[in-house]
C-alpha cells in the first residue's frame, strides 16, 4: 500500500523585494490526501500551487508547520516526478536516464517493461534530443514510475505538449496510475485534465492560499476523456474559480 | 527479379565501393579549401624567396630537403616524441589541478573568489616567465617542463571547467536532488558530461598554449626535445632548419588534432551530432 500525504498548519512566506517582510504564500495550511489517490490543486497563478509541490518535493522547507508521509517498509517515501519540461539528460540513451534513477545493482527489468509500456521499446538507445516532445515527456513519466514511487508529483507535465499529445499522455499516465497506484499530486492550470486524472480537485484562492472547494470527481476509473460527465465537473470548477 | 528492373535497383543503393568513394569525394570538398591555402602559402614563399635571394629566406626545395633529411633520419620522431612526453605530463597534472579548482570555483563562491587572483595572475603572466623560473628552480630535470606546463595552461582550463560547471541546466541539478541521485552518479552522470564539450575546447587551447612553453623551457634549460633542435640549429645560422623542425612539429600537431582531438570529440559529443541531424 503507497504513503498518504498529511500538511499540517504548514506556513511559507517568501522574502519580498525590500527584504523587510515576507510575503506569506501558505498560512496554517492542513490537507489529507489519502493513501493511493490523486489530488489535483487549481487556481490562479501565483497562488500557492508550485509551493506546494516544492515543500513535497523537499526543493524547499516549510517556516512552520510540517508534512508527514506515512513510513513506508523502505523507510523513506520513494518520491517519482514529471516536470513541465522532461528535465532528461541529453548525453544519456532513452534508457539509461531512466536506469539513472535506480539505486546501483537495482533490477533493471522494470526499465524495459515501461519502455514497453510508454511505447518507446524501439527508442531505447536513441538520444533525447532526437526524439519528439511527446516521446520526451514519455521518458519523464517512465522515470517517475521506474522507481515505484510511493509518491507522484505532476508540475503541469502536459502545458508544453499539443493537445492531441497532451490528450495521449493522460491516457498513458491513467494506465500507469492504474497498475502502480501511488499517492498523487497533480498541479495544473488545465481543468479539463483535473477533472480527467484526479479523485479530488482542490481550488485554491486567496493569498495565503486557503481551500476554497474541495470536488471530488465521482467518476470509475479508467476514465474516457469524450464522457460528458467530466464535463460537468468542470463546468463546476470553473464556476468556482470565477 | 525481371531482368530490367536490375540496373535500375543497383542505380538506386550504390554498392560499398560506391559509397566509399562518395565519401572520399565529399572529404576532398571538404578539405579543399584548406589545401587551397597551403598550396598558396608555399607559391608566395617560393616566390618571396627568390625575389629577396637571401640566405635567410631559404627556397621551399631547401627546407623540404631539411625536412625530409630529419624525418628519414628518425630523428624527428625522436625529438617530437621526447616533447609530447613532457606536454602530456604537464597536461595531466594541470588538467587534474583545473578540475579540483574548476569545480569548486563554480559550486562554491568564496573558492572563486580565493583562487581569483592567482587565475588572473597565471593568464597575464607569460610562458617565457615560467619557463625559467623552472629552469632557475628545477635544472635539468623533467620537473622543469612539467610545472612550467602546469603553470602555464591551468589558469585556461580552469576557466573552461568553471564555464561548463555554469553551463549545467540548474533544472536538471533540481531533478538530481528530487530523486536523490548519489554524489558520485552526479559527478560521472551529471557534471563530468556536461563538462565535455567545454573541456575538449580549453584542452586544444591549452595545448597550443603548452607548445608555446615547451619551446621555450627545452631551449633555455634541457638538451634535448623540438625546441633545444630549434635553438641550435638558430645557433648555426640554419635557417632552413629551425623552419624544418617547426614545420615537423606543426605536421605532428595535425596529426595529434585529427587522430586524437576530433576522434574524443566526435565520441564524447556524439549525442549533438545526432541531434543536428
Amino acid at each position: 500500500m503507497s504513503a498518504g500525504i498529511r500538511f499540517e498548519h504548514v506556513s511559507k512566506a517568501y522574502p519580498s523585494k525590500a527584504g523587510a517582510r515576507g510575503r506569506a504564500v501558505l498560512d496554517n495550511f492542513s490537507y489529507n490526501i489519502a493513501s493511493g489517490s490523486l489530488v489535483a490543486f487549481v487556481g490562479a497563478s501565483g497562488v500557492g500551487k508550485s509551493t506546494l509541490l516544492h515543500l513535497l518535493a523537499k526543493l524547499d522547507t516549510p517556516d512552520a508547520g510540517s508534512i508527514h508521509w506515512p513510513a513506508n517498509p523502505a523507510g523513506s517515501a520513494r518520491l517519482g516526478v514529471a516536470f513541465q519540461q522532461p528535465r532528461l539528460l541529453d548525453w544519456l540513451s532513452v534508457r539509461d536516464n531512466i536506469t539513472l534513477v535506480l539505486p546501483a545493482g537495482a533490477d533493471t527489468q522494470q526499465v524495459d517493461e515501461l519502455l514497453e509500456a510508454v511505447g518507446l521499446a524501439e527508442h531505447a538507445s536513441a538520444f533525447p534530443q532526437t526524439l519528439s516532445g511527446g516521446q520526451r515527456q514519455r521518458v519523464s513519466l517512465a522515470r517517475a514510475f521506474v522507481v515505484n514511487p510511493s509518491i507522484l508529483l505532476l508540475d503541469e507535465p502536459f502545458s508544453a505538449l499539443d493537445e492531441l499529445t497532451a490528450r495521449r499522455l493522460r491516457l498513458l499516465l491513467q494506465a500507469l496510475w492504474a497498475k502502480r497506484s501511488p499517492t498523487g499530486v497533480l498541479v495544473t492550470h488545465n481543468m479539463q485534465e483535473a477533472v480527467f486524472l484526479a479523485d479530488k480537485v482542490v481550488i485554491l484562492k486567496g493569498r495565503p492560499a486557503q481551500i476554497a472547494e474541495v470536488i471530488e470527481v465521482d467518476i470509475p476509473k479508467p476514465r474516457n476523456p469524450e464522457d460528458p460527465a467530466l464535463f460537468a465537473y468542470y463546468t463546476q470548477i470553473m464556476q468556482s474559480l470565477t | 527479379m525481371p531482368e530490367l528492373a536490375r540496373p535500375l535497383i543497383r542505380h538506386r543503393s550504390p554498392g560499398r565501393g560506391a559509397a566509399g568513394l562518395l565519401a572520399i569525394g565529399r572529404w576532398l570538398v571538404k578539405v579543399a579549401p584548406a589545401v587551397a591555402f597551403c598550396l598558396l602559402a608555399i607559391i608566395s614563399w617560393e616566390v618571396m624567396a627568390r625575389s629577396l635571394a637571401s640566405p635567410l629566406v631559404p627556397g621551399v626545395g631547401k627546407i623540404a630537403g631539411a625536412c625530409e633529411s630529419i624525418v628519414l633520419s628518425g630523428e624527428a620522431f625522436t625529438q617530437i616524441g621526447i616533447t609530447l612526453w613532457r606536454i602530456a605530463l604537464g597536461f595531466v597534472l594541470a588538467f587534474v589541478l583545473s578540475l579540483l579548482v574548476g569545480i569548486s570555483s563554480a559550486r562554491y563562491d568564496p573558492v572563486r573568489v580565493f583562487f581569483e587572483p592567482a587565475i588572473l595572475l597565471g593568464l597575464t603572466v607569460p610562458g617565457l616567465v615560467w619557463a625559467l623560473l623552472c629552469v632557475i628552480w628545477f635544472g635539468v630535470s623533467l620537473a622543469t617542463p612539467v610545472v612550467s606546463i602546469a603553470l602555464g595552461i591551468t589558469p585556461a582550463l580552469v576557466l573552461s571547467v568553471v564555464q561548463g560547471i555554469r553551463g549545467v541546466d540548474p533544472d536538471i541539478i533540481e531533478m538530481a536532488h528530487v530523486y536523490q541521485l548519489p554524489r558520485r552518479t552526479r559527478l560521472m552522470k551529471i557534471w563530468l558530461p556536461a563538462l565535455v564539450p567545454s573541456l575538449l575546447n580549453g584542452g586544444r587551447v591549452a595545448f597550443s598554449l603548452a607548445w608555446k612553453v615547451i619551446v621555450l623551457v627545452e631551449i633555455f634549460g634541457l638538451s634535448d626535445g623540438v625546441g633545444y633542435q630549434i635553438n641550435s640549429q638558430f645557433s648555426m645560422q640554419n635557417v632552413e632548419g629551425v623552419i624544418a623542425w617547426t614545420l615537423v612539429f606543426w605536421l605532428g600537431m595535425l596529426l595529434l588534432e585529427y587522430a586524437v582531438f576530433q576522434v574524443l570529440d566526435r565520441r564524447l559529443t556524439r549525442w549533438q551530432r545526432r541531434a543536428s541531424v
